[in-house]
């Protein structure tokens, strides 16, 4: 029996493709599911859930890593890149490998900034 | 020679910024002043600072107390840091008695103006004196390593040598087999392994002070392979920050006692380094001196300790993995605290034998650490507790059939004659249960998502993964062969899925549903009907297939998890449809092997959280 609903294929279909553009969002609710431009429009201090692709060390984020020398990256198609402080998620080859490189992942934390204002990410465990 | 000559167009285009900072402090030298420039040579406390102690290459002034040779690998992401530490150097008190000798490489695209060629030369009087050397060194070669340290100690001569591998680092490992630190992407992607690494040292004569300015090396495996390569060592357990060593503090403290010992120094890189992300930059860091005489020793009671607890896997397993859970785990979530893991075996072992191995393995790892700190910050990475040294200790649900035939390849764990029964054996052990493990190539991804009909009931999308893993929302965002949506407890709406990656696990993912009580901030709340949907294109779905619905409540419940014997006992009584509060959806196969269909035969569900692992 298909379901009536459009959540549930709506739901899977975005999983399985992890869409990464989301429409602009000024200020996501604490918790909120995102793709990276609303990640990166959002308030510091705000929880999210970001979606995107996995691109570790070399994603093209500008200015070093926001923490630790072993922050990641996570981009979107449209070339936007979000640097996450944190382990990587499970599943997921630590850099500098290569092999999960393009990987849809989802990863919640706490969006921060550096003192000289550029945005991140702060998963924990 | 060359010298501090900013005007050298053709050899100086990089580093443009440290080129200015050389270039303003040669002007500072001159009567100018301001910046750092003002510090250099006048703060001197032998008396010898403000006159060139030697030029670039050539005559170095007589020997000197310590030569300090930094290896900066920073043709990466970590470029602009690179720029940072070296203007600290420049910042730092000079001295005749210690010699700051440097070969960098950064990267045009992270630092601007940049030259994708390596420079060397010395760091003194408050100029960095920088040879461009014409080319572009892979600078995660083990023969790169070897000819710097070389040149380092032939040309600037000293009764003692540190050495500081400044980079990314990953351990014992990072993707493939043992590779350990020093990235140098317009070379090559990977970092050089760590036995290249200690035998790049070795091959160089040796130093007194080997200092990682790189993340996650304050390993066992890693002091071990550097055992013969350094008297000491200085590391982090786990990531360091962005901006690495304080230089101009670590040099200040040498300038101002160039007598002291190696043990000495690596305990104030210590001292210095706490103190400086206490003040600055505060973040959640670690960093330890390891004394690698005692390596050997602590070797051979990681063997033992090993020994034990394969002897007694039988009985021991469950102890040895609330020990392991029980010590602080780091960026790579499968490092584990040495001494924590040991002080916790021997605290909850049974066996007397095996207490005693714990006991002396704790021991043997104290010896080794000279110094530690930590700096706990809330809400950030949780390091508290941390003694010094970490060791490879995994659990199923964060490590693969490759990283376990990998760790066997590493010099302390590996299974060669001499070393049988290393600790890579009973690794495998502890997370095999004696059987096949790990990640395949299983294909296929399915996914599964409930929603209800009553929001004051908060229900949990529940899977059990091949390795006795639970994941969903409510366990976490991903797993290691899945994701999550986000739980409902936080997203406040009564939907769940779990989503399977299309590269899995072979073996059986069993779906359940929980009701997990009241949704967030409800004090009452009720029943609830939850309709379950699956998408399995191997199933031959298209879309979302409703599988059907059931009514849920808190009672009557399930008893708790801990009085099954076996998963499948669990499994069974979800399954007989006689409590209201869980739901068996159904088991997912993944070419399954047929010799896994039968599970193990001790099966133990172990506590009620979702985060324990259930042997199937």
């Amino acid at each position: 029996m298909r379901a009536g609903a459009a959540w549930a294929g709506t739901v899977v279909i975005a999983l399985l493709s992890a869409a990464c553009g989301h429409g602009a969002a000024p200020a996501p609710a604490d918790g909120a599911t995102v793709g990276i431009a609303d990640a990166l429009a959002a308030p510091a201090g705000t929880t999210l859930r970001v979606t995107g692709r996995f691109a570790g060390w070399a994603g093209g984020c500008t200015g070093g890593p926001p923490r630790t020398r072993s922050d990641w990256m996570l981009v979107d198609a449209d070339g936007r890149c979000l640097y996450v402080s944190g382990p990587v998620p499970a599943g997921i080859a630590a850099p500098p490998a290569s092999t999960s490189s393009g990987t849809a992942v989802t990863v919640s934390g706490r969006r921060e900034a550096t003192p000289d204002g550029r945005p991140y990410l702060l998963h924990t465990r | 020679m060359t010298l501090d000559i900013p005007s050298m167009a053709g050899r100086w285009r990089r580093l443009s910024l440290m080129a200015l900072m050389a270039f303003g402090a040669a002007l500072a030298g001159c009567g100018g002043g301001g910046g750092d420039a003002v510090d250099n040579g006048n703060g001197n406390t032998n008396g010898n600072g403000g006159a060139p102690t030697g030029t670039d290459g050539g005559g170095t002034g007589g020997q000197a107390k310590w030569t300090y040779l930094i290896y900066m690998a920073a043709d990466n992401n970590l470029s602009d840091m690179a720029t940072l530490n070296v203007k600290q150097m420049i910042a730092a008190r000079s001295s005749r008695d210690v010699r700051i000798v440097v070969q960098v490489e950064q990267n045009p695209q992270e630092t601007p103006g940049a030259e994708r060629m390596t420079l060397r030369g010395t760091v003194e009087n408050g100029a960095s004196q920088l040879q461009n050397l014409g080319r572009n060194v892979d600078m995660s070669s083990r023969a790169a390593l070897t000819e710097f340290i070389r040149w380092g100690k032939q040309t600037y001569p000293a009764e003692r040598y540190a050495l500081v591998l400044w980079s990314h680092g990953g351990g014992w490992k990072a993707d493939k087999s043992t590779r350990g630190a020093l990235q140098d992407v317009s070379s090559r992607e990977d970092l050089m392994s760590v036995g290249d690494m200690a035998a790049a040292v070795k091959d160089a004569g040796g130093v007194d002070v080997l200092n990682f300015d790189a993340c996650l090396m304050a390993m066992y495996e890693v002091a071990y392979e550097m055992r013969q390569a350094a008297k000491v060592m200085v590391a982090s357990e786990e990531v360091i920050p962005g901006q690495g060593n304080p230089y101009d503090k670590v040099i200040n403290r040498l300038v101002a006692n160039p007598s002291q010992d190696a043990a000495t120094f690596a305990k104030g890189i210590v001292t210095d380094y706490m103190a400086h992300y206490r003040t600055n930059n505060r973040q959640s860091v670690t960093l330890s001196a390891i004394d690698l005489a005692a390596v050997e020793p602590l070797h051979a009671k990681v063997k033992a300790a090993a020994a034990g607890m394969v002897a007694a896997m039988a009985g021991e397993r469950l102890n040895i993995q609330a020990a392991r859970d029980a010590s602080p785990s780091y960026n790579h979530p499968n490092n584990h605290d040495l001494i924590v893991f040991a002080k916790a075996l021997a605290a909850r072992a049974s066996s007397t034998t095996l207490r005693t191995l714990a006991n002396e393995l704790a021991a043997a790892a104290q010896a080794a650490v000279l110094a530690n700190d930590v700096q706990q910050l809330p809400g950030e990475l949780n390091v508290a507790g941390s003694t010094g040294l970490a060791i490879y200790l995994p659990s199923p649900a964060n490590t693969t059939t490759s990283e376990l035939n990998a760790y066997r390849t590493v010099l302390a764990s590996n299974t060669v004659a001499g070393n049988e029964t290393a600790w890579s054996t009973f690794t495998t052990a502890l997370v095999t249960n004696g059987g096949g493990t790990g990640q395949t190539d299983a294909t296929g991804p399915f996914a599964y998502g409930i929603r209800w009909d009553n929001p004051d009931v908060d229900l949990d999308l529940m899977v059990n993964e091949p390795q006795g893993n639970w994941a969903g929302p409510a366990i976490g965002p991903s797993s290691v062969n899945g994701f999550a949506s986000a739980d409902s407890w936080d997203a406040g709406q009564a939907e769940e899925t779990y989503t399977a990656n299309s590269q899995l696990e072979k073996g059986a993912y069993d779906v359940f549903v929980q009701y997990a009580g009241c949704a967030k901030g409800r004090a009452t709340c009720g029943d609830t009907t939850v309709s379950v949907y699956r998408y399995d294109p191997s199933l031959g779905d298209t879309s979302a297939v409703l599988l059907g619905t059931r009514r849920m409540s808190a009672v009557p419940a399930l008893p708790s998890m801990d009085s099954f014997a076996t998963f499948e006992a669990f499994v069974n009584a979800v399954n007989s449809d006689a409590y209201a509060d869980w739901l068996f959806v159904r088991r997912v196969t993944r070419d399954l092997p047929a010799d896994r269909k039968v599970l193990p035969a001790q099966p133990k569900p172990r506590g009620k959280g979702f985060g324990a692992v259930v042997t199937k």
